[in-house]
C-alpha cells in the first residue's frame, strides 16, 4: 500500500474543512473578525477620533474675565484680524475692486462676507458669532464652490494664514463664552484666601476653574493696546487654567495662541514705528513646502507600518483556532485515535490537517486585506481619502498578497506541531499564547526608525514580511528581497511541516497524558 | 487470525521505565470470540493498541491476517475494525458523514460504500438519527454509530475494548448480538473487558492479563473447569491472580 494517497489526503482535508466550518470559534476568528470586526473597529475608531476632534474644535470654552479685559481682548483680536492676510483679503473683497468677481462662482462666496467686517468691530462680532455655528446648508454650498475651483495654489499660499485665522478668530474668539466674575456662583466663604491676588477676581477664578465652572481665567491690565506698542515694555499676562482638565488645557492653548499672534502683530507694528519691516524679527523662515514626499508616499509609509502587523495578526488568528482544534482538540475529544486506526498514513493525516490550517490562516489574512481595502474605499470618509491620495496598483496588491503564503505556511506548521504535542486544548492555548507576544516585535519592525530592509533582514522570517509589505506599499518592489523572503519563510515552513509529520509518528506525543 | 509473539512494550514515565506488557504471547482464531480479561491498568488496552498498529512493540512480533504490524501497518488496519472508549466520533458530523468519511479513508469504492452504509444504518437502526449531529446523540446511539464506523470496510478482524461500558441494557444487547453474529460469520473477534459475566456469556477463549503479564491462556471451559463448586467467576479470576503470587487484589 502506498505511503501517500492523494485521494485520502483530499478526503481528510475536505472533512476537516467541513468540521471546522461548523465550529463557531473558527468561523468567528477566521472569517468574521477579519471581514467585519477589525475594519469596523478601525473605521469606528477613525470616525470616533474624527468626531472627538471635531467636537474639540467646535467646543465652546468658558473664560472668566471682567468687562474691561473682555473689551480689550476683543479689540486685540479685531486688530489682529484687520492686519492678517485673511482680514486684508476680505477688505479687498469689500472694495469695488472685487466687483468683477461677483459674476464668478467664487464671487458667491464673497457674498457671505458682511459689509464692514474689517472696519466695524460690531459687525465683526456679529459675523464671528455666525461662524461659531455655521449653517449646514451654507457649509455645503461653500464645499461645492470650493470643489469647483482649482485652489491648490491659493491653498499653498494662504494655508498658513488660514490656519492662523482659524486659531485666533474662530477658536480663540468666536468659540469663547465669556463669564463675568460677578455672575460666577462660588461660595464667598471658600473664596477667602491668605494668598495675595494677581488680579481682583484671581481667587474666585481659581475656584471656578477647579470646580469646572469655567475653563480659564484671564485678566488684561487697562491700556494694554498702548502698552503693546511701547517699544521698551513687556506686559506679562496670566492664563489661569488647570492642565489636568482637558478642556481647560484646550482653553489655555487657544488663549495662548491668541496672545502669541497678537504679540507678533504688536512687534510688527513696533518695527513699523522704527521704519523696520516685519521681516526684521524673522530673519529665517522654514517653508512648509519643503517635504518632497508625495501624499501617496506619506500615506504608504504610515499604512506600511500598520498593515503588516494587522495582516500578520489575521494570519495568526486564522490559523490558531483550527490548529488548536485539529491537534490538541482531537486528542482531547479522543477522535485522533479513531483517525489513526483508519488506513490513512500519518503523513496523509499530518498534511491534511496542515493544509486545512494553512487554508484558514491564508483565508483570514486575504479576507483581512480585502476587507481593509474595501473598507477604505467604502467606509473611509471621502475627505480623508482625498487627503490621503492613496491608491494601490494591481501589482502592489498581488505582491503583498503573495507574501501572505509563506506567512500562513509558517504559522500553520508551528501551530500544528505545538498543538499536537499538547495534552489538551487548554495546554495548547497556553503554549501558543506567548507566541502572540513574540510576534509583536517582528511585526512592528517597520515602525522602528533605523530598521530598513536589506539582504540580511530579508532572511529573518516575519521581519522580512513586515518590511517588504511596507516597501511594496510605497511602490518599491524589490523582487530580489522578495525571493529571499519567500525562500527563508518557505524553508522555515518546510522545517515546521517536517517537525509536524515527525510528531505524528511519535507515540509519546500522540498518547501523551 | 492474530498472532502475538513474545511482545514487550515499555515506555518512560518521567525518568523511570514502565513495562506495560512483558513477553506476552497469544493467538486469536477466526470464528471464535477471544476474551482478554484483566483489571484496570493491566495492559489490555496497550495490547489492543499494539495489534491495531497505533503503538509499536518494544520487542516481539504481532501478525494480523498475515501482516506484520510494524512492517505493514496500513494493511493491518485495513483488515481490522476497532472500537474502544478512546475512539470517539466527530461531534460536529452526522452518523452518515462519519460513515462516508471512514469508508472513503478505507478506500471502499463509492457504489459499494453507499450500499454498505445503507446496510449498517439498517442493521444498527440508526436511520432515525443518521442526519443528526453526533454531539446530540445519546451514549447508546453513539456506540452503535461507532461500531458501524469500525466495520464500514467489512473487516475480518474485530477488536472491541470494553464495548458495553456505560451502555444501558438495550444498547449492550445490540453490541453483544453483533459480536455473536460476527463469530457466526467466521470473523476473528477480540474482546477486552473486565466484566466476568460478559466473558462467561460470550467468549470461547480467554487470556487473563495482569500487570503486563499473561496469567492465563486457554478456552473458557478450561477456565471454568478450574472453578470450585459454587464459586463465582469473579472469585475464580481472583484466585488465578493469587496463584501467580499477587495477593494485592484479595
Amino acid at each position: 500500500m502506498s505511503s501517500f494517497s492523494l485521494t485520502r489526503f483530499v478526503t481528510i482535508y475536505r472533512k476537516e474543512i467541513m468540521e471546522l466550518l461548523r465550529d463557531r470559534r473558527t468561523v468567528i476568528f477566521a472569517v468574521i473578525v477579519p471581514i467585519l470586526v477589525i475594519p469596523l473597529l478601525m473605521m469606528g475608531l477613525g470616525r470616533l477620533i474624527q468626531t472627538l476632534e471635531a467636537q474639540q474644535r467646535l467646543q465652546v470654552v468658558r473664560v472668566l474675565a471682567d468687562e474691561q479685559t473682555r473689551t480689550q481682548y476683543e479689540q486685540l483680536v479685531f486688530e489682529w484680524f484687520q492686519n492678517s492676510p485673511v482680514g486684508l483679503g476680505m477688505a479687498v473683497a469689500e472694495s469695488p475692486l472685487a466687483a468683477g468677481l461677483k459674476n464668478s462662482s467664487l464671487g458667491e462666496a464673497f457674498d457671505a462676507i458682511p459689509q464692514g467686517v474689517t472696519q466695524d468691530i460690531n459687525v465683526f462680532r456679529e459675523w464671528t458669532n455666525t461662524l461659531r455655528k455655521p449653517d449646514p446648508a451654507q457649509k455645503e454650498k461653500a464645499r461645492e464652490l470650493l470643489a469647483e475651483q482649482d485652489l491648490s495654489d491659493i491653498q499653498k499660499d494662504y494655508r498658513e494664514a488660514a490656519l492662523d485665522f482659524h486659531d485666533v478668530v474662530i477658536k480663540g474668539y468666536a468659540l469663547v463664552d465669556w463669564v463675568s466674575p460677578e455672575t460666577l456662583s462660588v461660595p464667598e466663604v471658600v473664596i477667602a484666601s491668605a494668598e495675595p491676588e494677581l488680579f481682583p477676581y484671581d481667587h474666585r477664578g481659581r475656584l471656578g476653574v477647579s470646580q469646572q465652572l469655567v475653563e480659564a481665567v484671564i485678566h488684561l491690565p487697562s491700556g494694554i493696546g498702548e502698552k503693546l506698542l511701547e517699544p521698551r515694555t513687556t506686559t506679562e499676562v496670566t492664563i489661569l487654567h488647570d492642565s489636568t482638565i482637558s478642556l481647560s488645557r484646550e482653553a489655555n492653548s487657544r488663549l495662548e495662541q491668541v496672545y502669541r499672534k497678537v504679540a507678533e502683530n504688536a512687534a510688527a507694528q513696533r518695527l513699523q514705528g522704527k521704519d523696520l519691516p516685519s521681516a526684521f524679527l524673522r530673519p529665517l523662515r522654514v517653508s512648509l513646502e519643503g517635504n518632497i514626499a508625495s501624499r501617496t508616499r506619506i500615506t504608504s509609509e504610515f499604512l506600511g507600518s500598520i498593515l503588516p502587523y494587522l495582516v500578520i495578526i489575521f494570519s495568526f488568528l486564522g490559523g490558531l483556532f483550527p490548529a488548536l482544534d485539529l491537534g490538541a482538540g482531537e486528542k482531547e475529544r479522543q477522535t485522533l485515535e479513531t483517525l489513526l486506526l483508519s488506513t490513512a498514513s500519518r503523513l496523509e493525516i499530518a498534511l491534511g490537517k496542515y493544509f486545512v490550517i494553512f487554508s484558514s490562516s491564508l483565508l483570514a489574512a486575504l479576507l483581512g486585506v480585502t476587507s481593509m481595502v474595501l473598507s477604505y474605499q467604502i467606509l473611509m470618509p471621502t475627505e480623508i481619502r482625498t487627503l490621503m491620495e492613496f491608491e494601490l496598483s494591481t501589482t502592489q496588491i498581488l505582491a503583498c498578497s503573495l507574501l501572505l503564503f509563506p506567512t500562513a505556511a509558517m504559522f500553520s506548521g508551528l501551530f500544528l506541531a505545538l498543538s499536537i504535542y499538547a495534552r489538551s486544548f487548554k495546554e495548547a492555548q497556553n503554549t501558543i499564547a506567548p507566541f502572540q507576544f513574540l510576534l509583536i516585535l517582528p511585526a512592528l519592525a517597520p515602525i522602528l526608525p533605523t530598521v530598513r530592509l536589506n539582504a540580511t533582514l530579508a532572511l529573518v522570517p516575519l521581519v522580512n514580511v513586515s518590511l517588504l509589505t511596507k516597501e511594496f506599499l510605497k511602490g518599491d518592489i524589490r523582487w530580489d528581497y522578495y525571493g529571499l523572503t519567500v525562500g527563508s519563510c518557505s524553508l522555515l515552513a518546510a522545517i515546521c511541516i517536517a517537525y509536524c509529520i515527525r510528531q505524528f509518528h511519535r507515540e509519546e506525543v500522540l498518547f501523551r497524558s | 487470525m492474530i498472532e502475538v509473539q513474545n511482545v514487550t512494550k515499555s515506555y518512560r514515565s518521567g525518568k523511570s521505565p514502565v513495562v506495560a506488557l512483558d513477553a506476552v504471547s497469544l493467538n486469536c482464531r477466526p470464528g471464535i470470540i477471544t476474551g482478554i480479561l484483566g483489571p484496570n491498568g493491566a495492559g489490555k488496552s496497550t495490547l489492543l493498541r499494539l495489534i491495531s498498529t497505533v503503538l509499536k512493540p518494544t520487542s516481539g512480533t504481532l501478525i494480523v491476517s498475515g501482516f506484520d504490524t510494524v512492517k505493514n501497518p496500513s494493511e493491518v488496519r485495513s483488515c481490522i475494525g476497532f472500537v474502544s472508549n478512546s475512539t470517539a466520533l466527530y461531534g460536529r458530523l452526522t452518523p452518515l458523514e462519519v460513515l462516508q468519511y471512514f469508508g472513503s479513508l478505507h478506500g471502499v469504492p463509492q457504489p459499494q460504500l453507499k450500499q454498505r452504509i445503507a446496510e449498517l444504518v439498517e442493521r444498527f437502526t440508526i436511520g432515525d438519527y443518521a442526519r443528526r449531529s453526533i454531539d446530540k446523540l445519546s451514549t447508546g446511539m453513539r456506540q452503535k454509530v461507532s461500531i458501524a464506523r469500525a466495520v464500514i470496510h467489512n473487516p475480518q478482524i474485530l477488536i472491541f475494548d470494553e464495548p458495553t461500558s456505560g451502555l444501558d441494557v438495550l444498547a449492550s444487547r445490540t453490541v453483544i448480538e453483533f459480536l455473536q453474529e460476527a463469530r457466526s460469520q467466521g470473523k476473528t473477534v477480540l474482546l477486552s473487558t473486565h466484566l466476568m459475566r460478559e466473558v462467561e456469556r460470550l467468549c470461547d477463549d480467554l487470556h487473563i492479563i495482569h500487570r503486563g503479564r499473561l496469567y492465563f491462556s486457554g478456552s473458557i471451559s478450561e477456565f471454568l473447569s478450574a472453578r470450585t463448586p459454587d464459586e463465582e467467576i469473579e472469585s475464580t479470576f481472583l484466585r488465578v491472580i493469587q496463584e501467580h503470587g499477587d495477593t494485592h487484589l484479595l
